[in-house]
């Protein structure tokens, strides 16, 4: 059984058609990447797979429950979490808070501990300043808190949007090892990346959006042997 | 035609002040401007002409002086209100409408107090009244087109933005802010000289929601809004007069249900049955989804 | 001198119930609730109809039906109201005018309603409702409903100080409050959490309502008004959702009011409140004009 599973998604925002008949799935403890340029709807298919915008069309299945058109806070209930664009922090809030925030959906106060214990081992950055405002860590202190926040769900499924966008290349390494770290505790991951050598790094499987539409899609190194990818993604020019 | 004016001289010159009010709430509003002191302004233009008529001042020199009153006034009070935004500037103004009132019962030498002021000169004619509501509606017309307009409506959607494109936000803001203080004083002017009565129950909070009702009713950014709305709301309470107290809450819930579900007014939805019934003509038919106009 | 001390701290606890829902919904949910004085007036109505049609009800039943009746009135504008603005309306800025305006239509239609009951006149409370007696303690005169007034306010807003800063739906509503969507993605519920926070504003400000009346003996349709010029005043002073400086606000503007009535000119009062939230919004308009909860 697939972790997730969508069959035909679009998305509108009145008359802007973001998400074009999307099929894809990813696979229990896969580790899933979608690259796409601006614009090209990465945002709007992850939306779609929360809860946060209503798909026109399609369907999304979970792990065999069918979550289409579900309200997001139910959706985060069954385990699906997502560390969107822009990491979206509690900014006022201090990074205790914003932990506990993320374990909202987690009624088990044992374990609520147990996974704070995991998280602030796992960014010790975090437990040094747990009482501050996490408006005040930097932008690769924001991105990891993003990450603790989101494993304190206890999820089994998570969504990556842009998780090194606006960070420095050895910041890049240290998010890319963190999602590797998870991916190997047994959680799915789909992440949407227009840094594509950085996402292919971890991915098994990728596939590529443009224009809303999937126009490409294979194991990761397939895709990333593909000219059009070499051209557009990597950098590489075909003359090379 | 005169016969007509003469024999429904109230009803004019209630729709005039209704509309008056609505285009002073509608100057702001459309620069962004979240201001509540319609009301307030409209009574320091209603007390200050009661006071100035009585002492045997021509009606067009207490007119001009009023408008410059609002207009100063507004000018006094920005610096306070400009660094305001949004729910705050409505607040602040809304906080000067009701001392504007508890100051009009509390000072009766120059307001009458509670009984009000009454037995001042009704001395503006009716054909004066109607050129007032038009010039001001032609002013709002002509500057919600071409270079100004498209300016005020980027203060309206994104400040950041419409400074990014050179304009001089908290300037134009201001302005917005004392033209329809100059018109909400106006309309104070208008309602004094026509009925030679003006008291607290006239600035009441049930002023400031019938001046709000007008400019939602007909469409709170549209110029023609709030004349829409004004002949609306002035005509209405003839019909319903039977309805007695019911007539207001027959009022606020149409308000309501405007505001939740047709936030263009009036205006707006005569605007979209034109672009249904045009539809068929057009060359290239486009796809739209149905249901709600687009915004 | 402590005479005035005694009314005037009452007064303050009553304008402190009023505006803390004032300042929560505003800080959490982004609503200038207009209405928050027409429904703190349906409380003290709710009273007054209850003493009139039942004789001999008790109070503590009064005060409870009241407050469920505001709660629900509350809740009624999120979901009839609030709700269907914010899933018509993406653009924030009309979303948040279009709302200000609707809680003014809310205000009218339920003052226009209450005037069907009062009939435009203002209303004695029945003295039996609550049989006010007083106790003279070092030459000061307390009544047992000033009594109560302060002791409810001080417990409401320790309570309510506790609940926005350690209980878990008041964390989720200042995540709401930062933001909407991304409180939505760790699970909270911001439809049900923003109608239970519009139920307790209801409820406190009701609340409000039967102890005012009681104390000053009236019932009037327009009686919230005057309520909510102090609440901004009090909210200006406090900034947007911070509860203890919003109770001390409170309190302290009630003071001065008692004073200024007392040793100058009863009629300056509201003067003296005009200038103090013209002299706060000179000197710390940074203070105010981010919402409290969002500042970082
Ligand atoms: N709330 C919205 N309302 C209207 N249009 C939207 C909205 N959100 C996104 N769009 C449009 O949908 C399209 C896809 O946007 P989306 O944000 O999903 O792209 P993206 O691939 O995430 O881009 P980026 O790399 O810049 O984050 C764009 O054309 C965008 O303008
Ligand atoms: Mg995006």
């Amino acid at each position: 059984m697939s972790a997730i599973e969508i069959t035909g998604l679009n998305v509108h925002y009145g008359k802007v058609h973001a998400v074009r008949d999307v099929d894809l799935y990813v696979d229990q403890g896969e580790v899933v990447v979608v690259v796409g340029p601006n614009g090209a709807g990465k945002s709007s298919l992850l939306a779609a797979l929360s809860g946060l915008v209503p798909p026109s069309s399609g369907r999304v299945v979970m792990s065999g429950t069918d979550i289409t058109g579900r309200p997001a806070h139910r959706i985060a209930r069954l385990g699906l979490v997502q560390v969107p664009e822009g990491r979206r922090i509690f900014a006022p809030l201090t990074i205790d808070e914003n932990l506990k925030l993320g374990a909202y959906t987690v009624k088990d106060r044992a374990r609520v501990k147990e996974l704070r214990g995991t998280v602030l081992e796992m960014f010790p950055i975090l437990a040094d300043r747990i009482d501050s405002p996490a408006g005040l860590l930097s932008g690769g202190e924001q991105q990891m808190l993003a990450f603790g926040r989101a494993l304190m769900s206890d999820p089994h499924t998570m969504l990556l949007d842009e998780p090194s966008m606006g960070l420095s290349p050895a910041l890049v390494d240290r998010v890319i090892e963190a999602i590797r770290q998870i991916s190997e505790s047994g959680l799915s991951i789909l992440m949407v990346e227009q840094n594509a050598s950085a996402a292919f790094g971890v991915a098994n499987r990728a596939y590529i959006l443009d224009q809303g539409e999937i126009s490409l899609e294979g194991p990761v190194g397939e895709v990333a042997a593909d000219p059009r990818v070499l051209a557009a993604f990597l950098g590489v020019t075909e003359e090379d | 035609m005169i016969d007509w004016l003469a024999a429904n001289a109230p009803l004019l010159r209630n729709i005039s002040v209704l509309a008056l009010l609505g285009y002073s709430v509608q100057l702001a509003l459309r620069a962004g401007v979240f201001s509540f002191a319609t009301v307030g302004f409209y009574a320091i233009g209603g007390y200050v002409t009661a006071n100035l008529l009585k002492a045997g001042w021509n009606w067009v020199a207490v007119m001009a002086l009023v408008i410059v009153v609002g207009f100063v006034f507004a000018l006094v009070i920005s610096p306070v209100l400009n660094r305001l935004r949004h729910l705050f500037l409505a607040m602040a103004t809304l906080a000067f409408t009701l001392f504007i009132q508890s100051l009009a019962l509390s000072w009766a030498t120059f307001t009458g107090g509670a009984q009000g002021m009454f037995g001042v000169r009704r001395v503006l004619p009716q054909g004066a009244m109607i050129a007032i509501v038009v010039v001001v509606v032609l002013i709002v017309w002509l500057t919600q087109r071409g270079v100004l307009g498209r300016a005020t409506s980027a203060l309206r959607h994104d400040e950041l933005l419409a400074a990014s494109l050179g304009v001089n936000v908290s300037r134009q803001q201001t302005m917005a802010f004392a033209a329809s203080s100059g018109v909400g004083a106006l309309a104070g002017f208008v309602q004094v000289s026509t009925t030679g009565v003006f008291g607290p129950d006239d600035i009441s909070f049930s002023t400031v929601v019938t001046s709000l009702t007008v400019l939602v009713v007909g469409g709170a950014i549209i110029w023609a809004g709030p004349l829409v709305g004004a002949i609306l709301v002035g005509t209405l309470p003839l019909y319903l007069v039977k309805a007695g107290n019911l007539s207001l809450i027959i009022q606020a819930v149409v308000v309501l249900a405007i505001v939740v579900y047709q936030p263009e007014g009036l205006v707006g939805i005569v605007k979209y049955l034109f672009s249904i019934i045009r539809k068929p003509f057009r060359k290239k038919p486009r796809e739209t989804t149905a249901g709600a106009p687009a915004s | 001198m402590l005479q005035y001390l005694v009314n005037g701290l009452s007064l303050g606890a009553i304008y402190a119930l009023f505006s803390l829902g004032l300042s929560i919904s505003w800080a959490g949910l982004n609503i200038l609730n207009l209405a928050h004085g027409t429904v703190f007036m349906v409380g003290a109505l709710t009273a007054w109809l209850l003493s009139e049609q039942l004789p001999g009800v008790p109070f503590l039943l009064v005060l409870v039906i009241a407050m469920v009746i505001c709660g629900l009135i509350g809740l009624a504008m999120e979901l009839v109201v609030f709700r269907q603005i914010r899933r018509r309306t993406s653009d924030g800025n009309q979303q948040t005018l279009t709302t200000v305006i609707a809680t003014v239509a809310t205000s009218s239609l339920l003052i226009a309603i209450a005037e069907q009951f009062t009939g435009g006149q203002p209303q004695g409370l029945s003295q039996d409702l609550f049989v006010v007696s007083g106790y003279t303690v070092f030459g000061i005169r307390i009544t047992n409903i000033q009594i109560a007034i302060i002791v409810i306010a001080a417990v409401l807003s320790f309570a309510v100080a506790w609940f926005i800063k350690r209980g878990r739906q008041g964390q989720a509503l200042r995540a709401l409050s930062v933001d909407r969507d991304m409180a939505k993605l760790v699970g909270v519920s911001a439809d049900r959490l923003s109608a239970l926070t519009m139920f307790g504003a209801g409820a406190m400000a009701g609340l409000a309502g039967v102890l005012l009346a009681v104390q000053i003996n009236a019932v009037e349709a327009h009686m919230g008004e005057a309520l909510l010029f102090k609440a901004f005043a009090i909210i200006i002073i406090a900034g947007v959702g911070s509860i203890g400086a919003t109770v001390a606000a409170a309190v302290a503007l009630a003071l001065v009011e008692t004073f200024v009535a007392a040793y100058w000119v009863s009629d300056l009062r509201d003067v003296v409140v005009f200038a103090l939230i013209i002299l706060f919004l000179l000197v710390r308009p940074q203070g105010i004009s981010s919402k409290g909860w969002q500042r970082a």
